[in-house]
């Protein structure tokens, strides 16, 4: 595979630009919102607003909340009145949404449910305890799958350098186990956190139809299937088991419906957090790459402060862009004021990067040759050495280490 | 309820079978005259030429089978591409042929000094047949022809798609017959759902 | 109107799918059967398979892998590799295949095309010519997956390809292609002036602007790409976004 690292490249970027480049040469943003051409399916009209900003708009008003959640009420007493052992099962990280998720579905709505957990490996200590929190004081049975480390870094370092982006066993994982699950224990109900696809185009009300797998192969898994991989790491398809989609044939046996609560009840962020606050004692906690100080965004995973410095440095923004617009689409904020703090605190290289170069074995140097490559036009390359450091987590050093 | 596909030519056959065994409809291949009894929904696919379709169809003695069953026995019909081409009087495709004559028109080839021919590639049809078309994401089939049905008879035609200063009729529809110039078993989402509809419709 | 087409280009060798640059270096980008469920789901308009190696060893496509593809995907599938006469097309047109590519043999027995857009109709044949330009300048036609020049001039290879019947004509740029340099612009433009039939660009696209340029200023009617989905973060629904941004005609990923 080293070898073949030259061949995967050729074409843009050097390592050359200045800091904040991207802001000051003006990355196009949308006039109402902020966000960047970069940001993914994101275009403008005439206007320069958004189509982000546009379906906002058209879901705050033309979804009809209770129809929605009558649909929902009648799947729920459906599946209640067959008393199987378990009524659903709700695949489970310990963040907010699917904690909230959890809470209504065993508190509102009174199912008894199998908790599905895929372990990515970097769950961190405050999402540890919120997650054992959560268990006992609702009671519920948890599997938690942890799949093969040793596979697990090598997806890491493949998916980087394929497509600047090593979250590939994460995203395949979550979405694929969860289904083997209901599948191997015929539980046909799976209750996920919110709709999704709020701040992306990637899937339109009308697609409320469209099959999982779908979804799975249009956005999950980054263009890449267990069977792909599988021929790139070199190894059997048996060893990326955990990621491979159920076959049709297996889920419609079953009768597979997935339910995203978010196309049924209206999604209301600080509503929920204030809930599991309350209700299951939940914690907020600091993350590398937002506003100083607690949030609830985002927190679950080490990698978060990271997984955002990538995105910085291929698409010229980051976690406080998506921050300052979401207030500004609650009329939080106003743009001006949103572009000062974006200039104040995006862009910071994370102190985890670190742990992250170590669990892949390559140095900062060979990172930045892969990452940079991965620019996204007409984003300016930006050169790490320009970028100030973060502050190093509270939990960093509690986190595991290979070289100990 | 059975639907039987027309196996008289290489190609797209594959591709429309597992579109309709995509509802679980029952489905089979006919290349017998004495199949088409059993069937419901009869349904005419097709690469290739004019020329050749009418003849293969006349070697396996199915073209008066055929005729029988739609004209008379009013059998449903669905035919796809050069499938909804054969429903014409005549096609001066390769030469001089006569079609089914279901539906009065001609087949001529699409001549249009500004436009790039063949017609490939996606392109809206806009049709006043709610029932066909109820459901659609986007209204975008793919199309792939060089020559097209010019109706006489009007009615008959329930879709059309603008290519430049060409109003192609890409739908038709007449009692039992239905016609699609585009190919919806190659049309994603929309495609199926079209072909989900038109089933529904002649049941 | 019909709109402008985005066609992930396959290229296969052996049972695996490829990538490369210039037409070398090759390396693994997939399963052709995984991929055609991946480009499917995403939106793409049509997808092209060609297989890299037929040609020179006198085999065709593999028709297994065609019929695997056409299985999982409900897109046009054009196929290519190899294809030397009518018996050649009716393998693949029966194992699913929506239409034909012919590239070497098209080249060496130009009637090749007149054979098969008679037997199944122009828009069934598209005709695929791989183009390098030489040290003064000039393009030239290469073979066997840009192994070999031939001597033919390019401008009146394309007019007797139109002239037997050839429904679509795909031009690769072999100095372009794999790099992410962006495509050939001139060549496109140029070429634009005698191809009557639609046209697909292909090889060089390395983002977004690519194609915006590829759409406005050349007029083709569509783009074949590659590296850019398969070994950098693109696809095809970010990819339509920003086209329909740019107010390039695209249907809806």
């Amino acid at each position: 595979m080293c070898d073949d690292r030259e061949n995967l490249t050729k074409g843009i970027a050097s390592a050359e630009g200045n800091l904040n480049t991207n802001l000051e040469i003006g990355l196009e943003r949308c006039v109402k919102c902020t966000l960047p051409i970069t940001w993914e399916t994101i275009y403008f009209d005439d206007d320069g607003v958004c189509n982000i900003c546009k379906n906002w708009n058209t879901k705050q008003n033309v979804v009809n909340w209770e129809e929605r959640e009558k649909q929902l009420l009648k799947i729920f007493d459906e599946v209640k009145n067959k008393k199987n052992s378990y009524d659903c099962i709700v695949p489970f990280s310990g963040g907010k949404d699917s904690t909230f998720t959890l809470w209504a579905i065993v508190r509102k709505y009174g199912l008894k449910p199998l908790v599905v957990s895929f372990d990515h490996g970097f769950y961190r200590p405050k999402t540890i305890e919120n997650r054992t929190r959560t268990f006992r004081e609702l009671g519920v049975d948890v599997i938690t799958f942890t799949p093969n480390w040793q596979v697990v870094k090598r997806l890491m370092l493949e998916a980087l350098i394929r497509k600047g982006d090593f979250c590939w066993h994460c995203h395949a994982g979550v979405f694929a186990y969860p289904m083997q699950i209901a599948v191997k224990f015929e539980i046909p109900l799976l209750i996920w956190g919110e709709g999704g696809g709020e701040y992306e185009a990637y899937f339109k009300y009308e697609d409320i139809e469209e099959t999982d797998e779908w979804k799975f192969n249009r956005r999950i898994i980054m263009g890449m299937r267990a069977e792909d991989m599988a021929g790139f790491m070199g190894v059997e398809l048996r060893e990326l088991q955990t990621f491979i989609y159920p076959a049709k044939e297996e889920l419609e046996r079953v009768g597979i419906k997935s339910i995203p609560l978010g196309n049924f009840i209206p999604w209301d962020v600080k509503k929920h957090v204030e809930i599991i606050k309350k209700e299951l004692g939940w914690m907020e906690d600091e993350i590398e790459s937002g506003f100083p100080g607690q949030t609830y965004e985002k927190i679950e995973c080490m990698f978060t402060g990271v997984r955002d410095y990538i995105k910085y440095l291929k698409r010229g923004f980051a976690r406080i862009t998506h921050l300052t617009t979401l207030d500004i689409k609650h009329g939080r904020m106003s743009r001006e004021e949103a572009m000062e703090l974006i200039k104040k605190y995006e862009g910071r290289k994370p102190k985890s990067l670190g742990v992250l170069l170590e669990y892949l074995d390559i140095n900062e140097k060979e990172f930045n040759e892969i990452v940079l490559r991965h620019l996204i036009p007409p984003a300016k390359p930006i050169n790490p050495k320009t970028l100030l450091e973060g502050n190093k987590l509270w939990d960093q050093d509690l986190w595991f280490r290979e070289n100990k | 309820m059975k639907i039987g596909i027309v196996n008289y030519s290489i190609g797209n056959v594959g591709s429309v079978y597992s579109a309709f065994k995509f509802y679980k409809y029952d489905t089979l291949l006919i290349d017998k005259p004495g199949a088409l009894a059993d069937v419901n929904i009869i349904v005419l696919a097709g690469v290739g030429n004019f020329t050749t379709a009418i003849s293969r169809l006349k070697a396996l003695n199915l073209w008066d089978a055929i005729n029988e069953e739609v004209l008379n026995k009013k059998k449903p019909v669905l035919g796809i591409c050069l499938g909804m081409q054969l429903f014409a009087d005549i096609s001066y495709e390769n030469g001089e042929n006569k079609g089914f004559g279901w539906i009065k028109g001609k087949v001529v080839r699409m001549d249009c000094e500004s436009l790039r021919i063949p017609h490939i590639g996606w392109d809206e049809v806009k049709s006043s047949d709610d029932k066909l078309f109820k459901g659609m994401r986007n209204n975008f089939f793919y199309f792939m022809h060089s020559y097209h049905f010019v109706l006489e008879d009007n009615d008959a035609n329930i879709a059309t798609t603008n290519y430049g200063d060409l109003k192609i009729c890409s739908a038709v529809k007449k009692d039992n017959i239905v016609g699609v110039q585009f190919h919806p078993e190659k049309s994603q989402g929309d495609g199926l759902r079209f072909l989900k509809n038109t089933v529904e419709a002649m049941l | 109107m019909i709109s402008r087409r985005i066609i992930p280009l396959f290229l296969l060798r052996g049972n695996r799918l490829v990538k490369g640059t210039n037409f070398k270096d090759f390396v693994d980008v997939g399963d052709p059967i995984s991929q055609a469920m991946i480009y499917d789901a995403q939106g793409a308009d049509e997808i092209i398979v060609v297989d890299v190696e037929a040609s020179a060893k006198g085999k065709i496509i593999n028709t297994k892998i065609i019929n695997g593809m056409i299985n999982k995907c409900r897109l046009p599938i054009g196929v290519g590799g190899g294809i030397k006469n009518i018996e050649d097309a009716k393998e693949c047109f029966n194992a699913g295949a929506d239409k034909i590519v012919i590239n070497t043999h098209a080249v060496l027995r130009p009637n090749l095309i007149k054979e098969l857009a008679d037997e199944f109709g122009s828009q069934s044949v598209v005709v695929s010519v791989d183009i390098k330009k030489n040290k003064k300048g000039n393009y030239e036609i290469y073979v066997f997956s840009g192994k070999q020049k031939v001597d033919n001039d390019i401008y009146s290879y394309i007019a007797k390809v139109i002239k037997c019947g050839a429904g679509e004509i795909l031009i690769t740029s072999i100095d372009k292609e794999g790099t992410l340099l962006g495509f050939d612009y001139e060549l496109y433009a140029k070429l634009r002036e005698i191809i009557p039939v639609p046209m697909i660009a292909s090889g060089g696209a390395g983002c977004y602007d690519d194609m915006v340029e590829l759409f406005k200023e050349t007029d083709s009617d569509a783009c074949a790409i590659g590296k850019m989905l398969f070994l950098r973060d693109y696809d095809i629904v970010r990819i339509k976004s920003y086209l329909r941004g740019r107010k390039v005609s695209v249907r809806e990923a």
